[in-house]
């Protein structure tokens, strides 16, 4: 029986879907990146450098307390 | 310590300046080295009901968790401790020159003590041992955790609500409102002595909704008595551009406050006003008369108006 679709209909929903299915996962991955939080690049520091500072003021560190966030 | 909640990495410190990440662990870089040192009145932080007249040993090291643009400490509080000059002063010899300088509390003051919490929590303890009181001067910006411990080593507090906005706190002071809310009431639930005050910045909140919606709040979370001080701003740091708090505006303050029911509402930084003064809610007479920080004249008796019999809440001796 023939198709009632002609070669050239085929390839065009063929790749009317591609381009749909392009542009669907790219919206999908700017949304999930969007819901993600920024993310700051990590500081480039010289600790060696700061803690020679640290030291040539006369401070000396003290271990601090640090509290775990119960449930609010 | 804050609801910032830092993440540092190795060798980052954390908003506040003064707390950092050395070798994995969270240390603190301003234990024993306060920057400043003063004897001040207690009428200073401000507290007007609390041992009037006593002198307040008053310490602050560098550092803070708030970037107020209009900080009057700007030059220890917006500093990294290596800016500033430290003294060496542990626990134990604070707690000595306060006996030394008959200061009968310590204050934790001038710039943020929620930064330099430790150091404050040591001393606190061993000031109690020696019948010394301790006073917390802050911006209420800490996370209930430590503020359940500080509750337990603080007597008096005087505690800033900034505004009642969270674009305020946001665009100005570069925190949030809701954990400041929390600490007043914890505070004043827990029953420390609690007196607050409100910087009036022109243009920023000064409208009288501004005023009323605070007093509105203070009313309703922490009742009629707890003493409420509305601070003349004067142009510093990133606000030189405004000017200074016409008094017509803190008088307008004042008397919204006292409308709406508050009884104890003072003005600061504007020596000689009425608003300096302490009148008794019944029968309206003066009980204290200050200029300044210095006393002139004082009529309660036991915790009592001398005239009416009227209890004054706070600490009178």
């Amino acid at each position: 029986m023939p198709s009632i679709f002609k070669k050239e209909d085929i390839i065009f929903i063929g790749v009317i879907l591609l381009a749909l299915g392009l542009i669907g996962s790219i919206t999908l991955e700017n949304f999930r990146a969007l819901s993600r939080p920024a993310q700051a690049p990590l500081p480039n520091i010289d600790v060696k450098k700061v803690m020679g500072r640290i030291e040539e003021a006369g401070l000396e560190p003290k271990e601090a307390k640090f509290y775990t966030v119960i449930e609010r | 310590m804050c609801k910032k909640e830092c993440e540092l990495v190795e060798g980052q410190r954390g908003d506040c300046l003064s707390r950092m990440n050395i070798g994995g662990k969270l240390q603190t870089l301003v234990y024993g080295k306060p920057c400043a040192v003063h004897i001040d009145p207690i009428e200073k932080k401000p507290l007007f009901h609390y041992l009037p007249g006593s002198g307040s040993f008053s310490i602050a090291t560098a550092g803070c968790n708030l970037h107020c643009r209009n900080c009057q400490n700007w030059e220890i509080s917006q500093r990294e401790p290596e800016a500033t000059r430290n003294m060496d002063l542990p626990p134990q010899e604070i707690v000595d020159a306060a006996i030394k300088y008959n200061c009968r509390t310590i204050a934790y003051t001038y710039s943020e003590p929620t930064t330099f919490f430790e150091y404050m929590a040591d001393t606190a303890r061993l000031a109690h041992k020696k019948d010394i009181l301790n006073v917390w001067v802050t911006a209420g910006f800490i996370n209930p955790e430590p503020l359940d411990e500080l509750c337990t080593f603080i007597d008096a507090a005087t505690i800033d609500l900034k505004g009642m906005t969270e674009e305020f706190y946001r665009d100005v002071c570069f925190a949030e409102l809701a954990p400041v809310l929390n600490t007043l009431k914890t505070t004043h639930k827990r029953g420390m002595w609690v007196e607050m005050s409100n910087l009036v910045v022109p243009t920023l909140n000064d409208k009288e909704e501004d005023i009323a919606k605070l007093v509105d709040w203070v009313y309703e979370n922490l009742g009629p008595e707890v003493p409420l001080h509305f601070l003349r701003f004067w142009p510093m740091f990133q606000l030189r551009n405004l000017p200074p708090t016409p008094v017509e505006t803190l008088t307008m303050a004042r008397e919204i406050a006292l409308s709406k029911g508050i009884h104890y509402v003072y003005i600061g930084n504007v020596p000689g006003h009425e608003g300096n003064n302490t009148y008794c809610p019944v029968d309206k007479k003066l009980l204290i008369n200050r200029v300044g920080y210095s006393i002139l004249e004082y009529n309660i008796e036991d915790g009592r108006c001398k005239f009416c019999g009227h209890k004054i809440p706070g600490r009178w001796s």
